[in-house]
């Protein structure tokens, strides 16, 4: 099983036939693992960052713009 | 009957024209729908323009004011929306052709507020696909060319609104930002551009990008036309479930001295590869403005180079739950080809990345507060480039190569994901004749301090007043 940057075609593959149920082209394969390949090493970059104590960035203030937590 | 100039014209200037009846609505949208007609072939800033409802609007506007019903700067103005902005019984295709015959069934909030100021809309602009690109490069609905530099892209994905506003095919327009939207194709078209906090300006009726990201916001020549859309626009809208209710000042009456403002310059992260030429507009814009009185000193944010992580993975994420249903189905094949691959990237990122994503922002978020706790605003560059050929898919700055949409993406990711308001502005062109820009950004709900400064920087500085020489080849228009 080919691997690009820890993640492998197949593995993507399951995800997109029985979970996500969005079909990827055979065309679009090679991108695909190039771009999800750099994210999920990008991904890994954040955990630098301790986030032991930190919530996401909702502060469900309604009217108050809830999402960015204003 | 005399011709009006509409290059030579602000929103602020030609209002008052209008207030003294110096000058008509009729009159202006003529000129505006005769500019469009003559450019708009060879800049592609439109998707749909709307000659009979401008003027009709153009009509009633004059009738009001003549009977003593003036209303204010926006009264009789022309103005552009970018096609991802709903309008009641007008295409809205948000640049994509699975939406070629969407006509939505009422108007965002923003069109009812602009209407309700006076603003005659004269078309719905071109952008990237569902807003989903930095560039405008539109397979659809034809590309729109950077005014300054036909073979350049005008940037994205508010790339028409931008073109607009540069090539006066109207005043004003209205884009929106979800990773620099607004501020990239103002950046690299060399008009102003202002994303708004988060929350200030209603997204109801706005087709969604990143809700959690997605901002609305002026895009004008001036700073000014700026402060005088975002008037009309700000305040809560129940409809809007982010809306802030945050009290809006009287942003048009802007603090003319600047003196003892303290600005703070990110220079480690905003300043690492960024293209000479720019980096010596900034420096010079620097130095105007402490000339100003303005308080320069450095600012370290210690976990900034994570928010492009941070805003790529909850912006592919909630883009592709928005856009779900569409890949599921068979309208998958009408995307683009850029966009259709994002969108399912969009779909490999799991759940617990997105809210590490999210607690990474809350980090970064927090951080951007304790700096504003030593600076009013910061200050750094728009982009670290001029605007690139639409043939280049990289660029190369110092040396070092670089996707396109990495150079344009990630100085601006950062406002969004912590929500802050940022505005940019023409700080000087190249050697090549393109616009660098300015960005400055301020503490949430302050968006007056960041005009203040913007307007002050403008008045000392004649970039704005710089229009691009647009040429129309042969038979073209």
């Amino acid at each position: 099983m080919k691997k690009e940057k820890g993640i492998g075609k197949e593995t993507l593959r399951g995800i997109s036939d029985e979970l996500t149920e969005v079909k990827v082209d055979e065309g679009e394969w090679e991108e695909m693992l190039i771009r999800v390949g750099d994210l999920l090493e990008n991904i890994r970059v954040l955990d630098e960052i301790d986030l032991r104590e930190v919530p996401p960035g909702f502060s469900y203030n309604p009217g108050g713009g809830q999402n960015a937590g204003y | 009957m005399r011709g009006i100039d509409l290059e030579s014209f602000t929103i602020q200037g030609l209002s008052e024209l209008v207030r003294k009846r110096e000058i008509s609505p009729v009159e202006i949208i003529r000129a505006t729908l005769r500019r469009i007609e003559q450019y708009d072939g060879e800049l592609k800033a439109f998707i749909t323009v709307l000659p009979d409802e401008a003027s009709k609007d153009a009509e009633e506007a004059e009738a009001s004011i003549v009977k003593g019903g003036y209303i204010g700067p926006l009264h009789g103005i022309p103005i552009g929306l970018k096609d991802i902005i709903y309008t009641k019984g007008i295409r809205t295709t948000c640049g994509s052709k699975i939406l070629a015959d969407f006509f939505p069934r009422e108007d965002a909030t923003v069109v009812t507020r602009l209407q309700r100021a006076g603003a005659i809309i004269v078309g719905k602009l071109n952008c990237h696909e569902f807003a989903f690109g930095a560039t405008s490069v539109n397979s659809h609905y034809g590309t729109p060319k950077n005014p300054w530099n036909p073979r350049c892209i005008p940037g994205g994905s508010s790339g028409g609104s931008a073109v607009g506003v540069a090539a006066s095919l109207c005043l004003g327009a209205l884009g929106t930002d979800t990773g620099g939207s607004i501020r990239i194709p103002s950046s690299l078209c060399g008009i102003v551009g202002l994303k708004p906090t988060y929350g200030r300006v209603s997204t109801y009726g706005v087709y969604p990008l990143s809700w959690s990201l997605d901002h609305v916001g002026p895009m004008t020549k001036t700073v000014k036309d700026a402060a005088i859309l975002l008037q009309s626009l700000a305040g809560h809208d129940l409809r809007d479930a982010n809306s802030s209710s945050h009290p809006v000042p009287d942003y048009l009456s802007i603090r003319e001295d600047v003196r003892g403002l303290r600005a703070g310059v990110p220079s480690d992260f905003y300043f690492e590869n960024c293209d000479p030429e720019v980096r010596g507009s900034v420096m010079k814009a620097l130095e105007a403005l402490k000339d100003a009185g303005v308080l320069i000193q450095e600012v370290f944010i210690p976990h900034l180079k994570h928010a492009t992580t941070a805003g790529l993975v909850i912006l592919l994420a909630e883009a592709a739950s928005k856009h779900e249903v569409y890949l599921k189905g068979s309208q998958s094949e009408a995307y683009g080809k850029d966009v259709k691959r994002l969108l399912k990237t969009g779909t490999f990122v799991t759940a617990t990345q997105y809210i590490k994503a999210q607690r990474v922002r809350s980090v970064i978020r927090e951080e951007f507060l304790k700096a504003f706790e030593v600076v009013d605003v910061l200050i750094t560059p728009g982009l670290p480039v001029v605007a690139p050929e639409m043939v280049e898919d990289s660029v190369t700055i110092s040396g070092k190569r670089e996707t396109v949409r990495s150079a344009l993406t990630r100085l601006m990711r950062p406002y969004n994901l912590t929500g802050i308001p940022a505005i940019v502005m023409p700080c000087g062109f190249s050697q090549s004749g393109l616009p660098a820009a300015l960005q400055i950004a301020g503490r949430p709900f302050e968006e007056s301090t960041i005009l203040a400064l913007a307007q002050a920087y403008e008045k000392h500085t004649p970039w704005h007043e710089k229009r691009p020489s647009i040429e129309v080849p042969e038979g073209s228009a």
